[in-house]
């Protein structure tokens, strides 16, 4: 039996950032087209918990930013803000991802 | 098998996430209006619904009370998640909510009947109890719609705090320049000592730690201080080795994380430091305080 054999780890660092780079489609009025429906933001200040009518029946990918520093992001690396913002995004996905 | 569900009056419906995963969601059929009632979240409305197939429905009262006992904490829970579904002819809208009524009103209504249920639900979005005001007026005379109550597996409640709180003040959080993201390794970031630690008189009395009548200071802007605190706490102290560098390190880091097994001394050793902190903030209080004048009113 053959013995899986893992990628080397920076082959797989650089995989992860062209496909990050690849999918990147930015939240709200910053992704080309306007945001995805009525509950996406650039700013997790604007976006309620609470699912919207429009972003129950959306079918489009929502914005899931990766939690590494070198993942494309909408705001600054290294800031607070970028923290929270992917903590949010995150957390809230995994809550209402089965709803979605 | 959606419909299967309506032909049955309730069920459970599989739903396909993604490439391996499924979830289960229980759906319950034919939700018709009760009251609007108030409660400390808001607005609530009552539902009336068929009971689900299988034990909930025994024509027995006892059985079907003790049904919902056992299921009182997975099925219908205060605090869950539903989807009210409710399809016209002409459109379809999902209304969410948040289940309001308790445990013991699901278990006396499925006493009260084997054939419906009736809890009571917080929806999210206002427009409901007006459709629901209009669904009254109408006295239910459009035959061509249905509407079906979908229970997510999802603890609503549990997580919602934290989301909002995620909301927060960036410049609020404490310790951001550990906390952040880093094109690089954390070990590169410095760290400093507590900034209360840093001020011009500020030092640490470790003079408890040490047999009666010995004095030790620590000042954690000087490294010859930090050195001999080391070496006296080591030699004199009764803590051993490891917890003397332990008080040192963590007395001289805003961040540390004190890691041991069982019967270590790691509580005795937070001890010890809260008693360091105590000291100094009692003779701050002292040094303050303005000492009594027969000049003075």
């Amino acid at each position: 039996m053959r013995r899986y054999q893992p990628n080397t780890p920076r082959t797989d660092e650089a995989g992860l950032q062209l496909t990050l780079l690849a999918t990147y489609a930015p939240p709200g009025h910053l992704r080309s087209g306007g945001p995805r429906h009525d509950n996406d933001d650039a700013s997790i200040l604007q976006i309620s918990v609470e699912p919207s009518q429009a972003e129950l029946v959306c079918t489009v990918a929502p914005y899931l930013p990766a939690n590494v520093a070198t993942a494309p992001h909408h705001l600054r690396s290294d800031s607070m803000e970028r923290l929270l913002d992917i903590q949010f995004r995150l957390l809230r996905e995994e809550l209402l991802f089965v709803i979605l | 098998m959606l419909a299967s569900i309506i032909t049955k009056q309730g069920g459970r419906y599989r739903g396909q996430l993604d490439y391996n995963d499924t979830v289960m969601f229980s759906v319950y059929t034919n939700v018709r209006f009760g009251n609007i009632t108030t409660d400390r979240r808001g607005l609530a409305s009552t539902l009336v619904f068929d009971t689900p197939p299988g034990t909930a429905r025994n024509t027995s009262t006892t059985q079907r009370a003790a049904f919902w006992e056992r299921m009182g904490s997975k099925r219908l829970m205060p605090g869950g998640l539903v989807a009210l579904v409710w399809r016209t002819p002409g459109s379809t809208s999902i209304y969410l909510g948040i289940i309001a009524s308790s445990a013991r009103e699901l278990i006396a209504s499925a006493r009260a009947s084997a054939t419906t249920l009736t809890i009571r639900v917080a929806f999210f979005d206002p427009a409901i109890e007006v459709r629901i005001l209009e669904w009254y007026q109408r006295e239910d005379a459009n035959p061509n719609e249905t509407r079906i109550l979908v229970e997510a597996p999802v603890m609503y409640e549990s997580v919602r705090p934290f989301l909002e709180a995620l909301k927060a003040e960036p410049t609020s959080i404490p310790f951001s320049k550990h906390l952040v993201l880093y094109d690089g390794s954390l070990a590169s970031v410095p760290l400093d000592p507590p900034q209360y630690a840093t001020e011009p008189r500020f030092s640490w009395d470790l003079s408890p730690l040490l047999p009666d009548g010995h004095n030790l200071q620590l000042d954690v802007k000087d490294a010859v201080s930090i050195a001999n605190a080391r070496d006296v706490l080591r030699n004199e102290s009764t803590l051993d080795p490891s917890q003397a560098e332990a008080v040192v390190d963590s007395l001289t880091r805003e961040v540390s994380l004190i890691q041991g097994p069982p019967g270590t001394g790691k509580v005795r050793l937070t001890n010890t430091l809260y008693l360091a902190s105590s000291f100094w903030v009692f003779s701050e209080l002292y040094r303050h305080a303005p000492s009594p004048s027969p000049h003075q009113e």
